[in-house]
């Protein structure tokens, strides 16, 4: 009888205890997480503007996070590769993932391949760079809204060099296409350099891409800045619209960003946001990424996140829309 | 007289004390990871990155530029050696350099192609300075149509060299074009032969690849029957090559500067296609066409020569246009933008200290490799001697540790030794792998510049006609084609 | 002469050339003006059916040219079967570990003498992960021995 009872109370003993440690795990882990160095996964190859912001921005990660940010490179499958790991990782906070648009929304919201917001969640923005459309400057066109006329009075003349499928390039002028109603050889080039060279070269009559890239043939005159698929206009540019105030709604963010693995305790997410921030707003951060021709556009976890899911759902009407 | 000013600018620039060292520096950390295989340009470039931030953009530019030529040298080295290319440029130095290795001529091998290149490396910036803008504009001239008919001709160069049998070669020629397309289509970005498995998107890593067909198929081969293992015969006799030699290839290593200076100015397969078509010269040149494959020096020399003219070339492109040619340019490019220059058609203008001091450094840079070089050329060949056993699980050892680098992932080591028992396979029943290699690596191409010069005309074929260049490379893929058809005619109507 | 080894060669090609092109029918070949996914491995598809069709035929005839013989296949196919494993472990037993069994195999399999083999497959796998990890950058998995250190 009284080893019973003996058994029983401890039974329960150890059952309020292992509840309590549940209920207070959480924010003990908070406090102290993180007590290991965090992994920052970036699923694209060495050297492009993801690895370099992310390289960046995390020098400093020991300042403000009390531990070191390790990056790792896992290139594969534009991306693919990378975000299946992380969202196959524990939630802990200890495994983080580069996002940026192509992997984390298009081909997930598309194609229904790589990870979007069903499977992870968002940490933080670091920043984007806009679309930018350009043209050869010997067409019969100056304006965007010239360009449309001009397209809409010759369908299929004019020949867009896309910087490969889903891109930067090809997913906006897919979106303005499909608004606008004009019609255009939608080339694919396998990349910004090889679709820049050949609307260079006379090859293709247009393109899309960023402001780092374009700017100096926009000084030399080679080429002409249409419009900028922002909600602003580019500060570089300030003489050049954006395609809303054209009368065309389309914007294409190409953000870099942060995310972990879904269901990750929120203390954990708190804690790494605020201490992005603070990386972001370290002085030799900012002018690293200043050199790299970009600026800090920091967004919070439910700020991008909302921002993120709506753009997820929009391309995935899109991508529905388009795929006849 | 602006010209010879400008580079004399340059040279005092390049030749600072500190800008030395750093071009030193990229020289000998280039032959090093050149030497390596796995360990590419672009990976070491991208962890050197960082360095640089704190450099002065010249001395950043010259170091990285160091590197990336330092590996064209260092690449024939692996090439010569073990058969294996380290990278793509150095697949026909395999052809007859590893086996003039094994006649016992490596060092003749090795010499020949550190002194090539470094001619042709000097000739390459003696182009560059003289011509940069001019031949921008000649780069700008390829659209579609011409790359199309350009990566159409380079393939029929990689059958024709197939000696064994024009045939086989097609056939290998049409497996790789076809393993080529596993991946993402290049207009919808839809997943082809993929089967679902991630790892397939971005088809087969060259180095992966490179590394099974010539690297660990040699291996195989040399481990069915320890008895009859074939043995490099090296004596130590003629370290560097003979006059006789010199007599024989002087003529291949100026053509093959050439013509490797003129396509290495495109951006994209430049030195690849440069050194398959300096080797299918200078096979069509020669008297005795025959002994190409079995290690004619020529062999070595054209094509080694050819991707070094090219590599130098390939900078005409970032410093003019602002367009990187190739991935290991495209870091110098990331390396300039973190100092906030901006390569572009303003560059010479705005930077003439740096254009002109890149180019001086390219010259003292060539002059450094070869000193470098020559003396390793001892050290390599005496490598050869250490008991075959060692040499393998070595070179075992390094292809897993290059694979497994390639994505940070043992999915490569399968891949490599998939092509590994593919490559043995294919030796076993005599099918050449070089047409394979070069179809996988430029297929993707092909397939995009045809969709490409489709879509953009709208469907019709006559594109590749009615343009000048691009009928012209396509008549010369006809005619290499129909040369040995003419030849086994007219062996039948005299024998 | 006629070799069967050809003759299944050729079926090989043959056989690899059909898979594609039916895969690329799948895929939809599209028009020249819009070429789908399946438009170029079509074409080649059947361009290698062609050839493999010819080679078929000339190895028939028996002239499908000389091919080297295949010596004893013991050897590579145990170390082929070493790096299967080797590929198959390296994630979980880390690098150190899967290589020197690697090299001991290889070894083994070129009639080394023990007292060398084990010395060999012992320093090798250490100097390698310290040159390439320690000084080169690459990250190595390590495996068993994160537990240890």
């Amino acid at each position: 009888m009284r080893k019973s009872f003996f058994l029983t109370t401890m039974l329960a003993g150890l059952f309020i205890g292992l509840c309590s440690a549940g209920a207070l795990a959480p924010t003990a882990m908070a406090q102290e997480f993180p007590t290991k160095p965090v992994t920052l996964i970036i699923p694209v190859g060495a050297g492009g503007s993801h690895d370099l912001t992310a390289r960046a921005v995390t020098s400093v990660a020991s300042n403000y996070l009390g531990q070191p940010i390790i990056i790792q490179l896992k290139p594969g499958g534009g991306g693919a590769i990378g975000s299946e790991i992380v969202a196959k990782s524990a939630p802990d906070g200890y495994t983080l993932l580069f996002g940026g648009m192509g992997w984390s929304t298009t081909y997930p919201a598309v194609e229904g391949r790589s990870k979007g917001p069903d499977d992870l969640m968002a940490v933080c923005r670091i920043n984007y760079s806009p679309t930018i459309i350009a043209a050869r400057p010997n067409l019969p066109f100056k304006t965007f809204k010239e360009m449309l006329a001009y397209a809409k009075a010759n369908p299929d003349k004019l020949i867009y060099g896309n910087t490969g499928p889903w891109g930067q390039a090809d997913l906006p002028w897919k979106m303005i296409g499909k608004q606008t109603g004009i019609k255009t050889k939608n080339v694919p080039y396998d990349g910004g350099g090889p679709a820049l060279l050949a609307v260079l070269g006379g090859h293709a009559d247009m393109t899309g891409g960023l402001v780092t890239a374009l700017l100096p043939h926009f000084k030399s005159g080679k080429l002409r800045a249409l419009a900028v698929l922002d909600y602003k206009r580019e500060e570089k540019l300030p003489d050049v619209p954006t395609a809303k105030e054209e009368g065309v709604d389309v914007v294409n963010l190409m953000w870099r960003s942060v995310l972990a693995p879904k269901g990750t305790p929120r203390p954990v997410i708190d804690k790494l946001a605020l201490a992005f921030k603070k990386m972001t707003e370290d002085k030799s951060v900012v002018s690293m990424i200043k050199q790299f021709g970009d600026e800090i556009q920091y967004l919070g976890p439910d700020e991008f996140g909302k921002l993120w899911r709506e753009e997820f759902e929009m391309q995935k009407e899109l991508g529905k829309a388009l795929k006849k | 007289m602006g010209l010879f000013e400008n580079l004399a600018n340059g040279f005092v620039v390049a030749l600072s004390a500190s800008n030395l060292f750093y071009c030193a520096l990229g020289a000998i950390l280039g032959t090093a990871i050149g030497v390596l295989p796995g360990l590419g340009p672009p990976a070491t470039i991208a962890l050197l990155l960082p360095v640089t931030f704190r450099m002065e953009p010249v001395s950043a530019v010259i170091m990285l530029a160091g590197i990336f030529y330092g590996a064209m040298y260092g690449g024939s080295t692996t090439s010569i050696l073990l058969n294996i290319p380290g990278e793509a440029a150095s697949v026909v130095t395999c052809l007859d350099g590893y086996k003039m290795a094994r006649n016992g001529r490596a060092g003749a091998a090795l010499g020949i192609s550190a002194i090539g290149s470094f001619i042709a490396g000097t000739l390459g910036v003696l182009g560059v300075s003289l011509m940069a803008p001019t031949l921008a504009s000649f780069a700008l001239k390829f659209g579609p149509p011409e790359y199309c008919c350009l990566v159409f001709l380079g393939l029929m160069m990689a059958i024709y060299l197939s000696e064994e049998s024009v045939l086989k070669g097609l056939m290998m020629g049409a497996l790789g074009l076809l393993l080529g397309t596993v991946g993402l289509d290049p207009v919808d970005g839809i997943p082809r032969f993929t089967f679902g498995v991630n790892r397939l998107m971005d088809g087969v890593d060259f180095v992966v690849m490179a590394m099974g067909l010539f690297g660990i198929a040699e291996i195989l081969c040399n481990l069915e029957a320890p008895e009859n293992r074939e043995v490099f015969k090296t004596s130590l006799k003629g370290l560097l090559p003979t006059l006789e030699d010199w007599r024989q290839c002087w003529a291949s290593v100026l053509r093959g500067s050439v013509l490797g200076f003129f396509i290495g100015v495109l951006p994209g397969g430049g030195a690849i296609i440069s050194s398959f078509a300096s080797y299918a010269l200078e096979k069509r040149l020669s008297k005795h066409p025959e002994r190409f494959g079995k290690g004619a020096i020529e062999g070595v020399a054209a094509p080694e020569a050819a991707n070094n003219a090219a590599s130098t070339s390939s900078f005409i492109p970032l410093l003019t246009l602002g367009i990187p040619g190739n991935a290991s340019i495209a870091m110098i490019f990331v390396a300039l933008m973190i100092h906030g220059i901006r390569p572009g058609p303003l560059l010479l203008q705005e930077h003439p200290d740096l254009f002109w001091g890149v180019i001086a450094s390219m010259y003292i840079g060539n002059a450094l490799l070869l000193a470098l070089n020559l003396p390793l050329i001892n050290f390599w060949v005496r490598m050869l001697k250490v008991p075959y056993q060692y040499l393998a699980v070595i070179v075992v050892v390094v292809c897993v540790i290059g694979a497994y680098s390639v994505n940070n992932s043992a999915w490569d080591i399968g891949m490599m030794v998939f092509f590994g028992i593919l490559g043995y396979l294919l030796r076993k029943f005599a099918f050449p792998a070089s047409p394979f290699i070069l179809a996988m690596i430029l297929g993707p191409m092909l397939e995009k510049t045809l969709q490409q010069s489709l879509i953009a005309s709208g469907g019709d074929f006559m594109t590749f006609l009615n343009r000048p260049i691009s009928a012209s490379l396509l008549l010369a893929a006809g005619l290499l084609m129909l040369t040995p058809l003419a030849k086994s005619l007219w062996k039948k109507q005299k024998g | 002469m006629r070799k069967p080894g050809d003759i299944v060669v050729g079926l090989c090609f043959l056989a690899i050339g059909i898979a594609f092109t039916v895969g690329s029918v799948k895929l939809k070949i599209g028009v020249p003006t819009e070429p789908q996914a399946g438009f170029f491995p079509f074409i080649d598809g059947i361009i290698l059916i062609a050839l493999s069709a010819l080679f078929l035929f000339q190895a028939w005839r028996g002239r499908a040219g000389d091919s080297p013989a295949f010596g004893r296949v013991g050897g590579p196919a145990i170390v082929v079967l070493a790096l299967v494993l080797y590929v198959a472990t390296l994630e979980t037993l880390g690098y150190v570990i899967t290589t020197a069994i690697l090299s001991a195999v290889v070894l083994r399999v070129m009639e080394t003498k023990p007292g060398i083999l084990v010395l060999v497959s012992l320093i090798l796998p250490v100097v390698s992960y310290l040159l390439f990890d320690r000084l080169l950058g690459v990250t190595l998995p390590p495996g068993l021995m994160a537990a240890i250190f």
